[in-house]
């Protein structure tokens, strides 16, 4: 008996819907179409060379390989709300970027599959070929690397600072001295941010915002580096206060896809989506959606701000 | 300042949590005791490759960190051989082959450690080696291994928080997950310890019970 029917028999055996439905899911969690997609790679990866040629030649090629899939597999993570948020009884993933990615999916007629990851194993996601797209990156050339980005952000937030209660930081020069301890999450833009704009402070990277929030709490740290949405989300759970040091910077948020020939199709039609999505004012909406369900104030944002 | 109500509004999560732990350590411990006694066995045997086999497996298990093996099997495999194994297989081998290097050196030791005289005594009574083995060996040597397993297989089960890394919903991702939406995180990983407590120390005290008569005896 193969080794997954006998696990899938032990779970079954417990008489646990519950494990066996994760197990299965947890086993399964494409079923028939990653075989689809895959076999599409494989069929590529083992024609003659010249075939093979015209076949990565294709611009349209991973957009096609997307389309007959009927999946489009993108990234999604604990710990961002309010850009992703699982829901606490089904496990089904909501949030702002979910619903941008769901409408990429929409316009492709596929199906979105979420990937659960986190931000440190984005890249190796991508190598991994188990994702398509990721939505809520911040242009980063050592990423760069390994993925290609779009060139237009789907918006712009800004850096942000969340201090304990009653403190706050009027610019960014302020936290730059060495008595400073500023806590950012590993594999993030802030790493870059905090690197180039806080050279003498106390840098300390963290895995994920609970932990940041854990130091901060702790008094382990004086200051959390957060998107603006990120730090107004926690604020409205009563941690913290929130700043927008001077200057303000802005924190473009766009797409990347895998580094892959026949992909410029793909940043082709996802260039489209996020320049329709600006214009329309529907990246707007999305957003301001989000922040009235989260009970998120923008008050802290001058007038002129826009996303 | 305790929160108490994070852990009890979130218990379902919390139990959800628990069974898929649970599910991964009882099935890569039975896993890992089969592969486990083979790689024992063939490190034990008289034929020179299969030993070599078999102290390959374990020192190759046994000095790699499961994290890495873990991240290795789920990011790499599809890179290197476009074998493209889903978080749950990547999770439950690679458990598996880690700790089944473990018990082979328990198995191991646990047969050296009969005296040679017993399998002298056995050959002069014209055993073959499979009786030698099966008759007098092994029931001695399984006494003096079950509480080295025991603790191992303790520790299998908190090395099951290692999954949480490739996103696998155990119990320490629970806690994450419980953390990432109440920002008591606190409160949640006192839970998460206790409750690992509240299963394992009736366990690590049944090791101990094991232990008692074996130490006696010798």
């Amino acid at each position: 008996m193969p080794v997954e029917t006998m696990l899938l028999a032990q779970a079954g055996k417990q008489d646990c819907p519950f494990l066996k439905e994760r197990t299965e899911k947890l086993f399964f969690p494409l079923a028939r179409t990653e075989i689809t997609r895959r076999s599409i790679l494989f069929a590529a990866a083992a024609l003659p060379f010249g075939a093979q040629a015209s076949e990565a030649d294709d611009p349209a090629a991973v957009l096609n390989a997307i389309r007959a899939s009927g999946v489009l597999r993108a990234p999604v993570m604990l710990s961002e709300e309010p850009g992703y948020i699982k829901d606490r009884a089904t496990g089904a993933w909501s949030g702002y970027y979910t619903s941008f990615l769901q409408s990429i999916a929409d316009d492709l007629g596929v199906k979105l599959q979420p990937v659960e990851t986190s931000w440190g194993n984005l890249a190796a996601d991508f190598q991994a070929h188990k994702l398509d797209v990721a939505i809520g990156v911040n242009p980063n050339p050592q990423r760069a690397l390994v993925v290609d980005y779009l060139s237009v952000p789907i918006f712009s937030d800004a850096w942000a600072i969340l201090t304990p209660k009653g403190e706050h930081a009027a610019t960014w020069a302020e936290l730059n001295v060495p008595a400073k301890r500023i806590t950012v999450q590993t594999g993030s833009t802030m790493q870059i941010v905090a690197r180039a704009l806080l050279p003498d402070a106390q840098v300390t990277p963290v895995a994920d915002r609970p932990t940041a929030l854990l130091e901060l709490q702790s008094s382990r740290s004086d200051a959390i580096l957060l998107s603006i949405l990120d730090a107004l989300d926690v604020h409205a759970r009563g941690i913290g206060d929130v700043s927008l040091p001077r200057p303000i910077l802005q924190n473009p948020a766009t797409l990347c896809v895998a580094r892959q020939e026949g992909n410029a199709g793909f940043i082709n039609f996802l260039t489209t989506w996020v320049e329709q999505e600006r214009s329309l004012g529907l990246a707007q909406s999305t957003l301001a959606k989000a922040w009235k369900a989260r009970g998120i104030d923008l008050s802290i944002l001058p007038p002129d701000f826009t996303f | 300042m305790f929160d108490l109500s994070v852990i009890t509004a979130n218990a379902g999560l919390l139990w959800q949590g628990l069974l898929v732990t649970l599910f991964y350590t009882v099935a890569t411990i039975a896993t890992g005791l089969l592969i486990g006694f083979a790689v024992g066995l063939a490190q034990l045997s008289s034929s020179l490759p299969l030993r070599l086999v078999g102290r390959v497996y374990v020192e190759f298990f046994r000095n790699i960190p499961l994290l890495v093996i873990l991240l290795w099997s789920y990011y790499a495999l599809p890179i290197f051989l476009h074998l493209n194994i889903t978080k749950a297989w990547a999770g439950y081998l690679s458990l598996s082959f880690y700790i089944a290097a473990f018990y082979a050196e328990i198995l191991r030791a646990g047969v050296e450690s009969i005296d040679a005289g017993q399998v002298d005594a056995a050959t002069a009574l014209g055993m073959s080696a499979g009786q030698r083995m099966q008759r007098v060996i092994l029931p001695q040597a399984i006494r003096r291994m079950l509480p080295p397993l025991v603790g191992q297989s303790i520790i299998q089960m908190k090395n099951t928080t290692l999954l949480s890394a490739i996103t696998v919903p155990d119990l320490l991702y629970q806690g994450s997950y419980i953390s990432s939406f109440t920002y008591k995180p606190m409160e949640v990983y006192t839970a998460v310890a206790a409750i690992f407590l509240i299963v394992l120390v009736p366990l690590t005290a049944l090791a101990r019970r094991m232990e008692g008569p074996h130490a006696h005896a010798h």
